[in-house]
This record gives C-alpha cells, sequence and structure tokens, in this order.
C-alpha cells in the first residue's frame, strides 16, 4: 500500500482509538474487533488525525521514520485509516456520533427463582410491567428448590409478551438431558437454555435431531446454587460495538437500564447488591425503575471507577458493580492489571 | 394517532414503533399482509377502515407514516374476477392514500413510493447532478457500439429490486460488468436494457434524506475486487467499511431539489464519488433501508422519526390531552 508526503491521513470514525496506562487499542466498531497498539501510535494518531503525513514526518526524527512507515502501513492494511490528498474533502469525514439511547426505559432484567414462595400472579405482573417497560431482554434463573410448574407457567406466560428470554436451571436427574432441548423447542421466547449441575454425557448431541439445539442448550457440570456467581470479567465476555462503547462512555455497563428480582423476591438493582427497593408482592416495579435512588447507579462509568479508568478494555467490558470492595473500585472478579498488561 | 402503514417483517418499523411506545403516543400500524375492509367511507365526511376487528377512523388520524406495503382488500374470489378486485382495489388505495395525502402531515405516501428510475436519473440532470451516461437498447448494433465508446459498461435492472426464489436459491438483479462476450451472445434483438457507463469509484454514498436534512454514508469497497461493481455483494469475511459521511451543501441542495420533484419528504440517494472526485448521482429509493445507514454511523434515525412523527402528530392532532405527550425520559 502506497502513500505520498501530500496525503492527509482520515481516521475511519467508527474505529475509535482508547488509550490505557501501558498500550492502547484500537475498537473496530464496525467490524465488532480491536487490536491492540502501542501509546506512541495512540498520540500520534489523536495528533495528526487529518493532517498531512508530510508533517507527521517532518516532526519525526529521521531515525523513527521506519516505525512510522510500519504504522502507516498498518493502519492502512486494516483499514483503519484512509488517506486523500485534497483537503477540501476532509470536511466530508465526520466523527461519529457519540449518543447512546435506547427507546426501553428497562432493557434488561434478571429474575432468580429459588425456594422462597411467591404467587405465581405475583411474577407475571412483574412480567407485564417489565414488558409495558419496553425490556426485550430477560434472564430467569431458577436455583435449587425453585418449583419446575411455576417455571413452566412464567415460561409460557411470556408467548404474549414482547421479550426473549435466557434460562439458567438446575439439571434434574430424573429427566433426560433431552428433556431440555424440548424446552427450548417448546417455549418460542427461549433464546438459550444453560442447564447446570450435569454429570451425564452429552452424546444425544450427536443425532440428527438434538444437534442442531447444540448451541442453544448448553449442559455445564458447575453448580450454582444461587446468585453469587455472576460478575466474571473475562476477555470472553467483551463486546465490541457501538451501542456497548457509548452506553459505556456515559453510563454503568451492567446495570443501566437493568433491574433484578432476587430469590427472595426483593427489586433491587442486580440480585448481588445489598440495596433493596421493596418486595414484589407489595411495591410497584414502575414506580421503582422511575425513582431518582433506584437510577443513581446507572450513571456510574468506567471512568470514575479506579484502575479501569486507564485500562485499555474499559469500553467493551462489563462493569460488575456487586463484588467490589468500595462503590468505586474495580471489580473484584477482574484479573486484569492494566498496568503490567497481564491476566493473573 | 399516528398511522404506519408498512409490511409485517420490517425490522425498522418495528424500531421507530419502540419509541413511539416508549413516548406513550397513540399509533396504529397496518401492515400490507392485514387484510382490511371499509367499514365506511361517507364522501366529505368520515372514512372509517376495519383493520382485523380493529376500528380506524381516519379523522382521528393525524399523521401518516408510509413505510412501505398497501392497503389489502383482498377478498377470496372466483379466479376469472381477480383482476377487477384488483383494480377496484387500486382506486381504493389511491383514494385513500390521496385523501390522507391532502388532509393530514405525511412521511412519505403511497401515492409517491414508485419511482422512474430513468425519469429521476433525467431530474437529477436537470438539478446539476452529475449522472453516468445512460443508454436503453434492444438491439445488438447499438448496445456493441455503446460498448465500443464507453470501454467499460455495466447493465441493471430499471425496475425496484426482486428476489427469485427456486428451490434452494435465491436470485436477485445485482448490477453486472457487460462485456463483447456477452452482447454477442444475445440475438439481434432483445428485450430492452439499461446500460450505464462503469465509473471508476473511490468510494461509494448512500444519503438517507428525512425533514430537510441528509444522514449520509460513505462505503469504502474500492480496496475489494468482490464488491468493485456491487456492494450488495457482501464480502462476509471482511464486510466494506461503512462510515458517517457528510456530502458538500451544493450537493445537498440538489439532491433536495430531486426529492421536492418527486413530491418525496424522506428516501435514500446513491452517489458514488468517482476518482476524480466528482459526485455521481445513481439513483433515489423512496423506501430504502434507513437502518442500514443508522447503524454504522450511530444517527439514531429511528428514534429522530418518531420524534418528527410525534411533533407533527401534536401540531395538528385535536384528540390528544398533553398527557399523551410525554417527552423525553
Ligand atoms: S453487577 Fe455484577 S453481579 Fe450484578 S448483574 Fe452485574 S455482573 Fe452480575
Ligand atoms: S480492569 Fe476494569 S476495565 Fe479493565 S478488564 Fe478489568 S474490569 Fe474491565
Amino acid at each position: 500500500m502506497r502513500y505520498k508526503p501530500d496525503d492527509y491521513m482520515v481516521m475511519v470514525a467508527n474505529c475509535i482509538p482508547v488509550k490505557g496506562y501501558s498500550r492502547s487499542i484500537i475498537y473496530d466498531l464496525y467490524r465488532e474487533t480491536f487490536d491492540f497498539i502501542p501509546n506512541d501510535l495512540f498520540d500520534l494518531i489523536s495528533k495528526y488525525n487529518k493532517q498531512e503525513l508530510a508533517q507527521v514526518f517532518g516532526d519525526t526524527p529521521s531515525e523513527f521514520h521506519h516505525v512510522l512507515d510500519e504504522y502507516i502501513h498498518f493502519l492502512l492494511e486494516k483499514e483503519y485509516i484512509l488517506l486523500t490528498d485534497r483537503p477540501n474533502e476532509l470536511a466530508c469525514f465526520p466523527d461519529l456520533n457519540l449518543e447512546w439511547d435506547m427507546p426501553a426505559t428497562i432493557t434488561n432484567a434478571i429474575i432468580d427463582i429459588g425456594s422462597a414462595r411467591f404467587d405465581i400472579a405475583d411474577y407475571t405482573g412483574i412480567l407485564r410491567d417489565l414488558n409495558d417497560l419496553g425490556c426485550t431482554h430477560l434472564q430467569f434463573r431458577f436455583f435449587p428448590g425453585y418449583d419446575h410448574r411455576m417455571a413452566l407457567e412464567l415460561l409460557g406466560a411470556l408467548n404474549d409478551l414482547d421479550m426473549l428470554v435466557e434460562v439458567l436451571i438446575p439439571y434434574d436427574p430424573s429427566q433426560p438431558p433431552g428433556y431440555y432441548v424440548n424446552l427450548y423447542r417448546q417455549f418460542q421466547k427461549i433464546q438459550s437454555i444453560t442447564v447446570f449441575d450435569f454429570h451425564g454425557n452429552l452424546d444425544f448431541f450427536d443425532s440428527e435431531d438434538y444437534r442442531p439445539f447444540a448451541q442453544y442448550v448448553r449442559f455445564t457440570a458447575e453448580v450454582i446454587s444461587d446468585q453469587s456467581h455472576c460478575g466474571i470479567i473475562s476477555p470472553a465476555y467483551f463486546s465490541v460495538n457501538i451501542p456497548m462503547f457509548t452506553e459505556s462512555l456515559q453510563f454503568n455497563s451492567c446495570l443501566n437500564r437493568k433491574v433484578a428480582v432476587d430469590q427472595f423476591g426483593n427489586i433491587r438493582n442486580c440480585p448481588s447488591l445489598t440495596k433493596s427497593y421493596g418486595l414484589i408482592n407489595d411495591s410497584d416495579l414502575k414506580q421503582v425503575v422511575h425513582s431518582e435512588a433506584f437510577r443513581e447507579c446507572w450513571t456510574l462509568n468506567k471512568d470514575k471507577i479506579s484502575i479501569c479508568r486507564v485500562c485499555e478494555f474499559r469500553y467493551m467490558c462489563t462493569d460488575c458493580r456487586a463484588f467490589v470492595p468500595n462503590a468505586t473500585d474495580k471489580p473484584l472478579r477482574c484479573s486484569y492489571n492494566p498496568i503490567t498488561c497481564e491476566w493473573n | 394517532m399516528i398511522l404506519v402503514v408498512s409490511e409485517k417483517n420490517d425490522q425498522s418499523t418495528y424500531e421507530v414503533m419502540q419509541w413511539l411506545k416508549r413516548y406513550n403516543v397513540p399509533h396504529f400500524r397496518i401492515n400490507g399482509e392485514d387484510v382490511l375492509n371499509i367499514k365506511m367511507l361517507d364522501l366529505n365526511k368520515e372514512v372509517i377502515l376495519d383493520v382485523q376487528g380493529n376500528e380506524i377512523p381516519l379523522s382521528k388520524v393525524s399523521v401518516l407514516w408510509y413505510r412501505r406495503g398497501s392497503f389489502n382488500f383482498r377478498k377470496s374470489v372466483a379466479e376469472n374476477y381477480e383482476g377487477i378486485i384488483d383494480t377496484e382495489s387500486k382506486v381504493l388505495n389511491n383514494y385513500l392514500f390521496k385523501y390522507l395525502d391532502t388532509k393530514k402531515h405525511c412521511l412519505n405516501n403511497f401515492l409517491y413510493a414508485f419511482v422512474n428510475k430513468l425519469y429521476v436519473l433525467e431530474l437529477a440532470q436537470d438539478a446539476g447532478l452529475n449522472i453516468p451516461r445512460t443508454f436503453v437498447t434492444g438491439n445488438k448494433g447499438y448496445a456493441l457500439d455503446y460498448l465500443k465508446n464507453e470501454r467499460e459498461v455495466i447493465t441493471k435492472i430499471m425496475g425496484s429490486q426482486f428476489l427469485i426464489r427456486n428451490t434452494g436459491t435465491i436470485k436477485m438483479a445485482y448490477t453486472e460488468q457487460v462485456s463483447d462476450q456477452d452482447i454477442n451472445g444475445f440475438a439481434d434483438s432483445f428485450f430492452p436494457s439499461l446500460l450505464q457507463k462503469r465509473i471508476s469509484k473511490r468510494y461509494e454514498i448512500r444519503a438517507f434524506y428525512f425533514d430537510g436534512r441528509f444522514y449520509s454514508m460513505a462505503i469504502l469497497s474500492q480496496g475489494n475486487k468482490k464488491t468493485e461493481t456491487d456492494y450488495r455483494k457482501y464480502d462476509h469475511e471482511l464486510p466494506n467499511r461503512a462510515i458517517p459521511y457528510q456530502l458538500p451543501g451544493e450537493v445537498e441542495d440538489r439532491l433536495k431539489v430531486v426529492f421536492t420533484k418527486l413530491n418525496l419528504n424522506s428516501g435514500s440517494a446513491d452517489l458514488i464519488l468517482d476518482n476524480n472526485h466528482h459526485y455521481i448521482f445513481l439513483e433515489i429509493n423512496p423506501i430504502g433501508q434507513f437502518g442500514m445507514v443508522s447503524k454504522p454511523c450511530n444517527y439514531h434515525l429511528e428514534k429522530k422519526l418518531a420524534n418528527h412523527l410525534i411533533n407533527h402528530g401534536a401540531e395538528y392532532d385535536v384528540t390528544l390531552n398533553e398527557g399523551h405527550r410525554c417527552k423525553g425520559k
């Protein structure tokens, strides 16, 4: 790939470099991937975006020109920059609009159900409220001791609502594993099922009938007895895209527009957070989520979290606010150190 | 009430309606798939539609958003009468959309949703835009002459995009380059086809026009041989970059003239910036997919469109009280 000294380099607007303590990342929000870059390349892009290459070379001591050449080739090859030799074309490339908004008042919800007994009507009432609030993503987490018949009724109640559900459920040894595949097939709103505490074998997925469902119905030996398994931060959960990036810039990437009901019927920001806003059988969910107090944690973005604020992953990483020593500390379940760039 | 006319699986319609729902604004959606009837049409008085059991008095409609589709009065009739029923349906559709056009604020209208590609190219040229040299012929000699003069020539359909589904395969009309061999293989006389000089492109631009403004996106496809002629042939491994774009003011002004002449207050325009940095106008699609521009550029067009409908609804609507129009969060 060729370039000329009188070319101007233009950073592609939906690829955004983010600086970390020891290295930076270009977030490719369009192709939904990313590349690590050294911090001096970050500085170079910030300083010389929409400037003439001749100037970049002029400002750089000649013994570093070969590094510069490498950088430019890398940016061109990844199509992170485009070149133009016409200065009047520069105005055609505006920055990305960084606004984030969604029509839903609540975008996602977690409902935990364990051995505590509430009326099915209390739960269906919550589902209807969530639907009115525009919620489209629901997680049902059933813990040991849950009432299976009620679970089936609740899954059925979703048929008339505008939301998809992820289900987490303990394995019942009296059922063949195929039972859970049939659940997936039977309830149209189930997006995925994770069956935990399963220690058998999964040979049945080899059969023609079941194979297509293996990606939606997962089995794991992990034992999940309550909400405390949540909040793990790992590259497997990173997501690079415009909604995630723009939401993280302003809001908490886990709690913003989320509501949860813990297994004891408490309305909370998340099942693992301690503050309760009332029980489902005597509080109005809609009122709760419109209250200032409930929304306070929504604006706790990564720039306010110590250590995370200098981490290059901060706008692709889900921020857990439940498992933290102090309100604005880095999540305990993240083992990444942005100073050394190592996962411990 | 905001009336939305669309088709069943249109994602953009769904997203705009999520916003209307959020703002708690009365709205009703009719899909081309819904079978409707006319409860009554009392000229100069009232029109009441019956949409699968829902009674919709058009007097209560303040704003129409026409996205796609039409009113479907299909009734099962003996085969020989289908043509007559179609004609009668057309009369009703034209009247109803004309009624909405004259009495209500409309964001697009069925009446203007079908544009003629050739006429639009002429309009664009009259408005001062560059267009590719365009030639229609069904004659082998003329086609070969044209090819000789213009060297690189493409062909594309004159009508709207179509899909032909055959067992297991889908055929779609792509823009294709035409060679001597292609034409030599034709009969002396063939179906009139549109030929256009191929334009070397620096990038392609899709500009969504709405409420007097353009929201544009450039599709950088030059580095990628496969998609050079038609970027819809996606390279699935590495999608062509699409980035927010700002057209120069004078190009926007000229495009606006074309949209206005076509009675369109929203739609998509396709252009190319050629290697000499000239903007070349290609076509206008009145019911273009704005989601594909809105998402990569983060324009939030779905929200802007909903706000536009709501604001215009407020101007005209006498049946709503303030409580129905809670704006903002
Ligand atoms: S705050 Fe932590 S524990 Fe709570 S839902 Fe988010 S990730 Fe899970
Ligand atoms: S340090 Fe913070 S931002 Fe970085 S990966 Fe861990 S939790 Fe995410």
